[in-house]
């Protein structure tokens, strides 16, 4: 019965770290910034509460990982629990890996042409107001200013 | 050059993915939910199976999801497994990205001075979808179903969930003569049993999202937009340049209005109509979890019928405006 529950076990660690690194992934954005060259200002507090749910879900397969909590169905009874099992073994670390490659290499866009596609962003504020003087801006200000400008006429 | 476009391709990459990641998560929680507290769905096996109907019903259903079409793949697949008519698991796969509330506030809020636009993108949704769903109907379920969602649909469960012999024996044949065998109640799963598969179906889509999202910013990056408007001028050629920007730039339902703004004076309304109306149902970010629910016959027909009826609907816009 150990044996037999073991990579389940197993299977429920990969998950959580699965589940960790993409949480991390969109908690991070939330608030290193990143959101304000990539989405629009209505979607941000969405992207913080998403890696919020998926920390708690990630927490949650740990502990039935480490066998804290109730476990599932006795896997014998899973007709197809070793083809879903192979299946999981090859999508769980390739999951992994492209989250810890968002979370290594955050985004470096050329920002000419960020700029010249930039789409309308209506959900920023319409006037943005600088704290530093313009020669200490970001090139990040610079695009959300363009984005929320409409085009001359 | 080219490292300069890479980079703005992972730039475009992880906007497009952060952007649907929430509402794939939203799609997966409502589907392991309704999973949990109705594990034999039999309630969605009453729903009309009508041609017509059954579409409709599907549609309505999409105001009880607010979230892209991301999100209601999960959900379409759990429909699809529980034994809900194929017409009203395929009207909300289609039309559910557009009928609901964000996705008509943020039309509205994009394009106050078109009214004409708030009435017509949602019918020309239903439309869309009752038509694909109609034209689908015409494969039948093993030409058109993957083999293991054809196999959980007639189980009424996940594969994961029955042992070898309840999969292979008592089905046989195919049609309806499955769905009218009396089947026991199936009792409601575990909690953790739940979550783990709502566990493992969102990193499966993940991985299918990140894919489908490649493409799109590889194809953004190296294609430039300006040459797909060029054609802003020419009624028809704008509407099917227009849909080939929807297929690759790939925006969620739920914020396309506004992508469409930024080139809406240079375009036809019916070209306008047409980009707004194909995106929510097929684009390069949804291929990989469409061919989840779809083999590649039913996906082919899927984006071509999509196309046609899309670009029907975008040249009568524009013959009424015009």
């Amino acid at each position: 019965m150990g044996e037999s529950l073991a990579p389940l076990k197993r299977a429920a660690l990969w998950r959580a770290a699965a589940l960790g690194l993409w949480a991390l992934v969109l908690l991070r954005s939330a608030v290193d910034g990143r959101l304000d060259l990539l989405l629009r200002a209505v979607f941000h507090p969405l992207v913080g509460v998403a890696g919020g749910l998926l920390l708690a879900l990630a927490l949650l397969q740990l502990a039935l990982g480490l066998g804290l909590g109730p476990g599932g169905r006795d896997p014998a009874r899973s007709g197809a629990f070793e083809r879903i099992r192979r299946r999981q073994a090859l999508l769980l670390p390739a999951t992994a890996a492209v989250a810890a490659l968002l979370l290594a290499l955050p985004p470096a866009p050329s920002f000419a042409d960020l700029a010249g596609q930039r789409p309308r962003d209506d959900t920023a504020a319409s006037e943005l107001s600088f704290v530093l003087p313009p020669a200490q801006r970001t090139l990040t200000d610079w695009v959300r200013l363009l984005r929320s400008q409409p085009d001359p006429r | 050059m080219t490292a300069a476009r890479l980079a703005t391709a992972w730039a475009l990459f992880q906007g497009l993915l952060i952007e649907a990641l929430p509402f794939l998560l939203i799609g997966v929680l409502i589907s392991a939910v309704a999973r949990w507290l109705s594990p034999g769905g039999r309630w969605l096996r009453r729903l009309p199976g009508h041609p017509l109907l059954g579409p409709l019903t599907g549609a309505a259903l999409g105001f009880a999801l607010p979230a892209c079409e991301c999100g209601n793949v999960p959900v379409a697949r759990r429909l699809i497994v529980a034994g809900a008519p194929l017409g009203t698991a395929l009207g909300f796969l289609f039309a559910a990205p557009v009928l609901n509330p964000i996705v008509l506030a943020s039309t509205f809020a994009a394009f106050p001075d078109q009214p004409w636009l708030l009435l017509a993108r949602p019918l020309g949704a239903v439309a869309v979808a009752v038509g694909l769903a109609l034209l689908l109907r015409l494969l039948p379920e093993p030409d058109l179903l993957r083999a293991d969602l054809l196999e959980e649909r007639r189980l009424g469960q996940p594969l994961a969930a029955v042992s070898l012999l309840e999969r292979r024996s008592g089905v046989l044949g195919e049609g309806a003569a499955w769905r009218e065998r009396p089947l026991a109640a199936p009792s409601r799963p575990p909690l953790a049993e739940v979550m783990r598969h709502g566990s493992a179906e969102f990193l499966e889509l993940a991985l299918l999202l990140v894919m489908g999202c490649a493409i799109a910013a590889l194809v953004q990056s190296f294609v430039p937009r300006a040459w797909l408007l060029a054609v802003g001028g020419a009624p028809t050629l704008s509407i099917v340049a227009l849909m080939l920007l929807a297929l690759v730039v790939s925006v969620c339902s739920s914020v396309d209005a506004f992508l469409a703004l930024s080139f809406a004076a240079q375009i036809p309304p019916g070209a306008l109509l047409a980009f707004l109306l194909l995106g929510p149902v097929i684009d390069l970010k949804l291929v990989g979890l469409l061919g989840l629910l779809f083999r590649p016959r039913g996906l082919l027909l899927t984006a071509a019928g999509s196309a046609l009826l899309v670009l029907l609907i975008g040249q009568w816009v524009n013959l009424w405006r015009l």
